[in-house]
């Protein structure tokens, strides 16, 4: 279980201040998978950090009673002058997995050849995205957090990571920030709206999504 | 409260371990260019000196002069450049929840205390073999110097880590100002030969006092009686507790922009 409690923080854009979730009280059930939908920079990105624990509320805490993942996206985790390989060993060290197991892991599922062991700094993005997946679904967690991550790779490999990632969610939950409204359908059975700093909780993605197409809608008549 | 002390030690593990694979990058030769740096400086130094001068200060060898010189001055320098630095090299590492900005201080300040004692041992072996056999050595002065060279680069490296991450403008000022710090510690000469009132606004400078405290035990007849132990201690104490206060309220912040 993932709890926010009072929780407030905001960030200065432009000289603007943004409120990102102000006086927020919230719980992420366990079993559930969500979708984090919200316009344009309303700040899904770091309602994600806040819960992953690499940005601290202004105000509140979050309290989380699972093992949560690193924010997983574009934004890279890997160290660039580290080969694909170091940076998987470094991974497995810090939550102290079997370091081989993993690499071996890795290198079969992110089919990067022998990139695998050249920095990361020479990656594509899409190789990027592949180890990236690769070493997060090689370390179980109880909630994976994934920042529009979107498909990597060609339709092969598509689903492979489709086939994995459903694994996994039969013991795992995610929480998902994406701006496709079929990727979101695909993964989250729930949705969570952020607007104007507030948090709503739809049992149903497709309920969440349609009140966010009608919100959209709203707005641009104004 | 064992198994979260072992996951720090993991964590500061594979940052000493990621740092040592990268810090000189591709360069051939790799993590020796700590020891290749230091040992080329000074005898540079050593050979422009021993040109110009007929004899060094103290005793008759050059090299041992300007190492024993430079050496305390780089302990405490390359300690605070690197501390200063490691929140910013290991950016993108501090994705990952459970690395804190503390764990890349700690990881880069156990390395450095390696590597320097390392660098000082090969180097004083290899002057003591190669070039000149200095009669004695007492540790005592040496370990001690050697200490609050570490500590001073410590507590001025996170402090900055922390100034340096709001204020590019406080970054380059502080730089400006600490590169005389190189001519005014007693590298080159020895601050008894500075006529007061000079040789007191010079030691000032704690880095004169920890040169000074190094040299002694190297030359057993050199009593520099000027050199303040305690007001270095405090100095590096203060900085130490300042850095990790500032890292204590700002940390989440160095870690999110």
């Amino acid at each position: 279980m993932i709890r926010l409690e009072q929780v407030s923080k905001s960030f200065k854009f432009k000289g603007k201040t943004h409120h990102v979730v102000r006086d927020v009280s919230f719980t992420i059930p366990r079993g559930r998978s969500v979708g984090l939908i919200g316009r344009n920079g309303a700040g899904k990105s770091t309602l994600l950090r806040l819960i992953a624990g690499i940005a601290a509320p202004d105000r509140g805490q979050i309290i989380k009673t699972a093992s949560v993942s690193w924010p997983l996206g574009f934004a890279g985790s890997f160290h660039t002058a580290l080969t694909g390989e170091q940076n998987v060993r470094f991974v497995a060290r810090i939550y102290g997995k079997d370091t081989e197991a993993l690499v071996s892991y890795v290198e079969d599922f992110a089919e990067l050849g022998q990139h695998f062991r050249r920095p990361v700094g020479s990656y594509s993005s899409g190789m990027k995205a592949r180890l990236a997946f690769g070493v997060s679904m090689g370390i179980a967690f109880d909630y994976y957090l994934i920042d529009e991550v979107t498909a990597v790779g060609d339709t092969n490999f598509k689903k492979k990571c489709s086939m994995v990632f459903h694994e996994r969610l039969k013991e795992s939950d995610i929480v998902m920030v994406s701006h496709s409204a079929g990727t979101l359908r695909q993964f989250c059975n729930s949705g969570i709206l952020l607007e104007d700093g507030k948090l709503t909780f739809y049992e149903d993605i497709e309920e969440a999504l349609q009140i966010h197409q009608s919100n959209m809608a709203e707005r641009t008549r104004i | 409260m064992i198994a979260a002390l072992r996951q720090r030690f993991r964590i500061i593990a594979a940052l000493v371990i990621r740092e040592i694979t990268t810090r000189y990058g591709t360069r051939i030769g790799g993590y020796a260019w700590a020891i290749i740096e230091p040992v080329a400086f000074i005898a540079t130094l050593s050979l422009i000196f021993s040109a110009i001068a007929r004899t060094p200060p103290l005793g008759r060898s050059f090299m041992l002069f300007y190492a024993t010189g430079y050496l305390a001055f780089w302990i405490y320098r390359t300690m605070a450049d690197q501390v200063s630095k490691s929140v910013q090299v290991n950016k993108a590492l501090l994705t990952y929840p459970v690395v804190s900005p503390l764990d890349t201080i700690l990881a880069r300040t156990t390395l450095q205390i390696v590597t320097q004692f390392v660098v000082c041992v090969a180097i004083f072996s290899g002057i003591f073999l190669l070039i000149e056999h200095f009669s004695s050595i007492s540790p005592a002065p040496v370990l001690a110097a050697f200490f609050l060279a570490i500590s001073l680069g410590m507590g001025i490296g996170i402090t900055n880590c922390v100034l340096f991450h709001f204020s590019g403008l406080y970054e380059k000022i502080f730089q400006i100002v600490s590169r005389p710090l190189f001519f005014i510690s007693g590298i080159f000469f020895l601050p008894d030969s500075i006529p007061h009132p000079y040789r007191e606004y010079l030691l000032w400078n704690p880095i004169a006092h920890i040169v000074s405290l190094f040299r002694q035990g190297f030359y057993p007849t050199y009593r520099a009686h000027y050199i303040d132990i305690s007001y270095v201690l405090a100095l590096s104490a203060s900085f130490v507790v300042a850095g990790l206060s500032l890292l204590a309220v700002f940390g989440a912040k160095v870690r999110e922009a």
